[in-house]
């Protein structure tokens, strides 16, 4: 059993700790590519949103590498993703792959059934393994999330132009080769060196933009064309809604039935009083967030045709207007260019600065 | 009171107990009129770009309430049946209008959420009712329980009619002289026999009885209700599909316990209740042999569709039926739109010759 699983920005480096951990052969799926994108589409449905294809690329690539069996999400709705899994088996049973596809979502009918399913992913190893393996990936987790803090944190205010992101990819290769718990606080302290020797200009002023929206193109630098990092060079202090962290505690939570929504649903309530699925709701209580936190700008980032994102963005406006803040939607698909965005991305912060020189 | 309904979304699927309830109360129900491109336009200058046609249609439908009524009425519509959801733009409608449509009269929201079933087997609709008397301050609980019932006949009425193979349209306009509908559906029965449900039963609907020597062959036009029976939207289809002799089915007239039955047979249960429905009928009556070829009409960017799409389209190619999948937009010119459906059912004639 060849293990693969799709990938989601850095969730990669915990997922793999975890199986690892519980003894299975891990193939991650090569980086995402151009090629990624076009093996996807290929055989998914015209209309369907950005995620699924980037997913079938990757599970093709993957199976290419020899994994046979595929760990998916899945859901209960009303957002699409819940009903991924089930589609994409189809596209490639129909295209003819041998794989076996393992759906995490709460069990329909008997609990029985359910762990019959999944007995072979997870009694491989004694019941202590498993549990150190997922207190490791746990910690990667939120190591990773540390990460991305750090490097959205030094990079505006870089004198060497991708220093910080050279930094970020040095630290999570180490991160990725640590096997044991214990070594973790020492790796802490290299990280932090790492970043320490970027060199910096902290006299910089930069202008903080919020970023809020649709999680998977928020945390996937692929399908939202290094937004974070265009930001970064361009000067702007990023700070960043969601991480895949809050992500991993939100698919557990919502596997016990939790209710995770309370703190947005306050927020967003005089905007949008009820949940839209996906992370709708979350991007104008986010948004909100940023505005009483006086950002001087939010990007609002979507995959093309995503139902609960155009709820939110047919209501941005109106907290842009209520607050007085600039808020921009950035719409990816797979026909997205890099140049593109990095015009609509310059004319937005010049005007964030502007904005703000204006105030002063 | 004037009480103000869109002629847009689900307008086609729960209109009859909104207009039972609220004129039970005494309100006068105003209904938008049909889609127009002057409509339509009004409705795509207010909102974004990325959502799909019906939402920009609904919004034409809202603005054109504007000046001629008190209150326009807005379920927030969560979940149809249990276990189920829609469109997650159903549940944000209501606040993306009030985002969008400061201008609008005051709105009537209230929530429709089977999941949360306030009276055993009336979907969420209890619920909504009790909150809607409330928000139109006026009747008591037995008068609000009353009307939910008035609300609740009409809608089994309509449905019946729907069942017969009624266009919705015309059963809406019916529901107004109810009387002469009740001496055509005797008159009906009486020549006809047992009509609702033939569907269900067997081949024996409807014209089949006629059709012995120049069988029609018969499409199952999938699709949203407010996609299929606008003929704002999909450019009068029904009609121009009827006028090439051929047999329309559409969701409605298969009963939704047969198509639920089928519908629960996949892998994994489909969530959005109109989908749900979709697939299943379009597997009942695959199994029973009885469509000739299917149309999927769906809105540009539409969530559920596309997926919904791609599984019966994957079922129908496997049974080896003809399938084409129409995508209509804003954008959509008349002439190419028409050059594919008439290649499709000429296709059909063809296959049914053979």
């Amino acid at each position: 059993m060849r293990c693969t699983f799709p990938h989601m920005g850095t969730m990669y480096v915990a997922v793999e700790s975890l199986l690892e951990g519980l003894g299975h052969e891990v193939i991650v799926p090569p980086p995402i590519t151009e090629r990624t994108i076009e093996l996807g589409q290929h055989g998914a449905p015209e209309t369907a949103c950005l995620p699924l294809k980037i997913n079938l690329g990757n599970y093709i690539e993957a199976m290419e590498n020899g994994a046979d069996v595929i760990l998916m999400g899945g859901g209960v709705g009303p957002c699409r993703f819940g009903y991924y899994a089930e589609v994409q088996r189809e596209i490639l049973k129909d295209a003819g792959y041998d794989f076996d596809m393992m759906v995490l979502e709460p069990p329909k009918g008997q609990l029985s059934l359910a762990w019959q399913r999944f007995k072979p992913l997870l009694t491989k190893v004694s019941l202590s393994e498993t549990l150190a393996a997922a207190r490791l990936a746990w910690a990667k987790a939120q190591i990773v999330d540390d990460i991305e803090k750090m490097t959205h944190q030094v990079r505006a205010f870089e004198t060497v132009r991708g220093s910080a992101t050279a930094a970020r990819s040095k630290a999570i290769a180490k991160l990725r080769q640590t096997k044991h718990r214990q070594n973790l606080p020492q790796l802490l302290e290299e990280i932090g060196t790492l970043f320490q020797q970027v060199p910096v200009d902290l006299q910089r002023q930069p202008v903080v933009i919020g970023l809020v929206g649709e999680i998977y193109v928020m945390l996937e630098p692929f399908a939202n064309r290094q937004l974070e990092r265009l930001l970064g060079e361009m000067g702007v202090l990023v700070r960043r809604s969601s991480f895949l962290s809050d992500w991993l505690r939100g698919q557990f939570y919502s596997l016990l039935r939790f209710d995770m929504q309370k703190k947005a649903r306050l927020l967003a309530g005089p905007y949008l009083p009820h949940f839209v699925g996906g992370h709708g709701l979350e991007s104008v209580a986010d948004s909100v967030n940023y505005a009483n936190n006086r950002v001087d700008g939010i990007i609002h980032v979507a995959p093309f045709t995503c139902m609960p994102e155009i709820v939110a963005q047919s209501i941005l406006p109106k907290v842009s207007a209520d607050f007085d803040v600039p808020i921009m939607t950035l719409v990816v698909d797979e026909h997205s260019a890099e140049a593109g965005i990095i015009t609509r991305l310059e004319a937005f912060t010049d005007m964030v600065k502007r904005r703000r020189t204006g105030r002063a | 009171m004037r009480v103000g309904y869109p002629r847009a979304l689900l307008y086609y699927h729960c209109f009859p107990f909104w207009k039972g309830f609220l004129e039970h109360f005494g309100h006068q129900v105003c209904v938008s009129g049909q889609t127009t491109k002057k409509l339509l336009e009004s409705g795509i200058e207010k909102t974004v770009g990325e959502a799909c046609l019906p939402v920009k249609i609904f919004f034409g439908h809202a603005l054109a309430l504007k000046d001629s009524v008190d209150a326009v009425f807005l379920p927030r519509l969560v979940s149809l049946e249990q276990k189920t959801y829609i469109c997650p733009k159903f549940m944000g409608l209501p606040s993306m209008i009030r985002a969008s449509l400061p201008e609008l009269p005051p709105l009537i929201e209230v929530e429709v959420d089977a999941r949360k079933d306030g009276l055993r087997g009336s979907n969420g609709l209890w619920r909504a009712a009790c909150d809607a008397a409330v928000q139109l301050g006026d009747g008591s609980a037995r008068q609000t329980k009353a009307a939910f019932h008035a609300g609740q006949s009409m809608q089994k009425e309509y449905e019946q009619m729907l069942l017969a193979g009624l266009d919705p349209n015309q059963a809406i306009a019916s529901l107004d002289c109810r009387d002469s509908w009740d001496n055509r559906e005797r008159d009906r029965q009486r020549s006809s026999g047992r009509r609702n449900g033939g569907k269900a039963e067997g081949r024996g609907t409807g014209e089949s009885g006629l059709s012995s020597n120049m069988p029609k062959p018969n499409i199952l036009l999938l699709g949203h209700p407010y996609n299929v029976h606008d003929g704002g939207f999909n450019l009068g289809l029904k009609t121009r599909l009827s006028g090439m002799h051929f047999r329309v089915t559409t969701m409605e007239s298969v009963p939704a316990r047969n198509a639920l039955y089928e519908a629960d047979k996949l892998s994994k249960a489909i969530f959005w209740s109109l989908g749900r429905r979709m697939v299943g009928t379009a597997m009942h009556l695959f199994a029973a042999e009885q469509v000739a070829g299917v149309m999927h009409l769906a809105a540009f960017g539409c969530g559920p569709d596309s997926m919904i799409g791609e599984v019966v389209e994957r079922e129908a190619r496997r049974l080896s039926i003809p399938f084409i999948s129409l995508v209509l937009d804003e954008h959509t010119g008349e002439a190419g739109f028409l050059t594919r459906v008439e290649a499709f059912g000429e296709m059909l004639t063809r296959r049914g010759r053979l």
